[in-house]
C-alpha cells in the first residue's frame, strides 16, 4: 500500500510539472492575439459553457480547451489592442431565471479561431462548438470583451472565453443572454468531429474586430 | 479490507457517473474529488456497520458490486462517452489531466481484473 502510495505520488509530481507556463503572442499590426491551449476532450461529449479556460483557475478542468496562460494576461492584451471592455454584467445578473430576464453583454467584437497541427486552416470557434438549441434557433457566436477584471482578480475563475454572456469571462458571448443556460435553452459541447483529439495543443487566435 | 475497499471504488464510480450527468453540479464541483471522498465514506460504512462489513467482505459481494457499477454506467453513457467520463473523473481528481483517458482506462479495468482476482484467490485460501 505504501509503495503504490509513493508511486501515485511520484506520477503527480512528473504530471503536475510538466505543465509549462506558457506565454500569449500578442500582434498589434493584425490585431490579434494568439493563446496557446490544449484541447479537453471531457469536454468533447459532455456540455460545458466554458470555451477556454486558464489550467489554474477555478474552471480551468471545466472548459473546451485549457489555456496555458493567465485570463489576466488575456484581458491586458485586449486593452493593448484597444478593445474597450463592456463591464456591463453583473454577478446579479447570472440569477436570471430565462434569457428574457437576462442581459447580453456589450464591449468590443472579438471573432474567434483555432489552429492545430493538421487543421488545415483556420477553423472558426463556431465550428469546433456544437451549440443545440431547445427551440432550434440558429445563433452565431457574438464574442464580446466583456472585461470582468475585477472578478477575475478576486475569485480566479480563470475564464478566457464563455460561450454565454457571463460575469466571470473576460470575453463572453452576446449572442445568449445571463439566463438562457439556467433555463437551459441552450448548451454547447466541443465538436469531436472538428477538434483535434484530448490533449492536442491548439493555437486559439483572438482578432479585434474594427 | 481489498474487497471492502474494491466495492467503495466501483460503486463510487458509479455514483459519481450519475453526478456527473447533473450539468450545474458538474460545473460546480470536482466530481474526481467526490469520487475519492465518497469511495473513503463507503469504505468506511462498511468497516463501521458490522452486518454489512461482513457480506461485504465476501468475493460475491465484490463481484455483484462490479457488475452493478459497469451496467449503471453503460445505461448512462453511450459508447463515446463511457471511454471519456469515468476516465475524466479520475484524472480530475488525482490532477493528473494531461495523463491521456487510454492509460487511466487500462489502470481502471486492471484495478477491476486484478482486484476481483485478488479477492477471489484470497477466498480460496480461506
Amino acid at each position: 500500500m505504501k509503495k503504490f502510495l509513493l508511486v501515485m505520488a511520484v506520477l503527480c509530481a512528473l504530471v503536475s510539472a510538466s505543465f509549462a507556463e506558457e506565454s500569449l503572442i500578442v500582434d498589434k499590426e493584425k490585431g490579434e492575439i494568439i493563446i496557446p491551449a490544449e484541447v479537453n476532450g471531457k469536454y468533447l461529449v459532455s456540455p460545458t459553457k466554458h470555451a477556454l479556460s486558464y489550467y489554474k483557475g477555478g474552471n480551468g478542468e471545466k472548459s473546451i480547451m485549457r489555456a496555458l496562460v493567465s485570463e489576466i494576461d488575456y484581458y491586458n492584451a485586449l486593452t493593448e489592442l484597444g478593445a474597450v471592455p463592456g463591464n456591463n454584467i453583473k454577478p446579479e445578473d447570472m440569477k436570471a431565471r430565462n434569457s428574457s430576464e437576462g442581459k447580453s453583454t456589450e464591449g468590443s467584437k472579438l471573432t474567434v479561431f483555432l489552429t492545430w497541427e493538421g487543421s488545415n486552416g483556420e477553423i472558426p470557434l463556431d465550428d469546433a462548438v456544437i451549440t443545440t438549441v431547445a427551440n432550434g434557433e440558429v445563433r452565431p457566436i457574438d464574442l464580446r470583451f466583456t472585461g470582468n477584471l475585477d472578478f477575475a482578480m478576486r475569485s480566479h475563475p480563470g475564464c478566457f472565453i464563455c460561450l454565454d454572456s457571463c460575469a466571470a469571462g473576460i470575453s463572453t458571448n452576446a449572442a445568449w443572454p445571463t439566463g438562457a443556460m439556467n433555463n437551459k435553452e441552450v448548451s454547447f459541447k466541443g465538436n469531436v468531429k472538428i477538434l483535434p483529439p484530448d490533449g492536442t495543443k491548439v493555437n486559439v487566435i483572438v482578432r479585434l474586430v474594427k | 479490507m481489498i474487497a471492502i475497499l474494491y466495492n467503495s471504488v466501483t460503486l463510487s464510480m458509479l455514483i459519481s457517473v450519475c453526478l456527473f450527468q447533473n450539468e450545474w453540479l458538474e460545473m460546480r464541483v470536482n466530481i474526481g474529488w467526490v469520487f475519492f471522498g465518497l469511495s473513503g465514506l463507503l469504505f468506511l460504512l462498511q468497516l463501521v456497520i458490522h452486518p454489512l462489513r461482513k457480506f461485504c467482505a465476501t468475493f460475491t459481494a465484490s463481484a455483484l458490486s462490479l457488475v452493478i457499477s459497469c451496467s449503471g454506467i453503460l445505461l448512462l453513457l453511450d459508447s463515446e462517452s463511457v471511454r471519456i467520463i469515468p476516465a475524466s473523473i479520475i484524472r480530475e481528481g488525482l490532477m493528473i489531466n494531461r495523463v491521456p483517458f487510454a492509460a487511466i482506462n487500462t489502470a481502471m479495468i486492471a484495478f477491476a481484473v486484478i482486484g476481483l482476482l485478488l479477492i477471489l484467490l484470497r477466498r480460496d485460501r480461506k
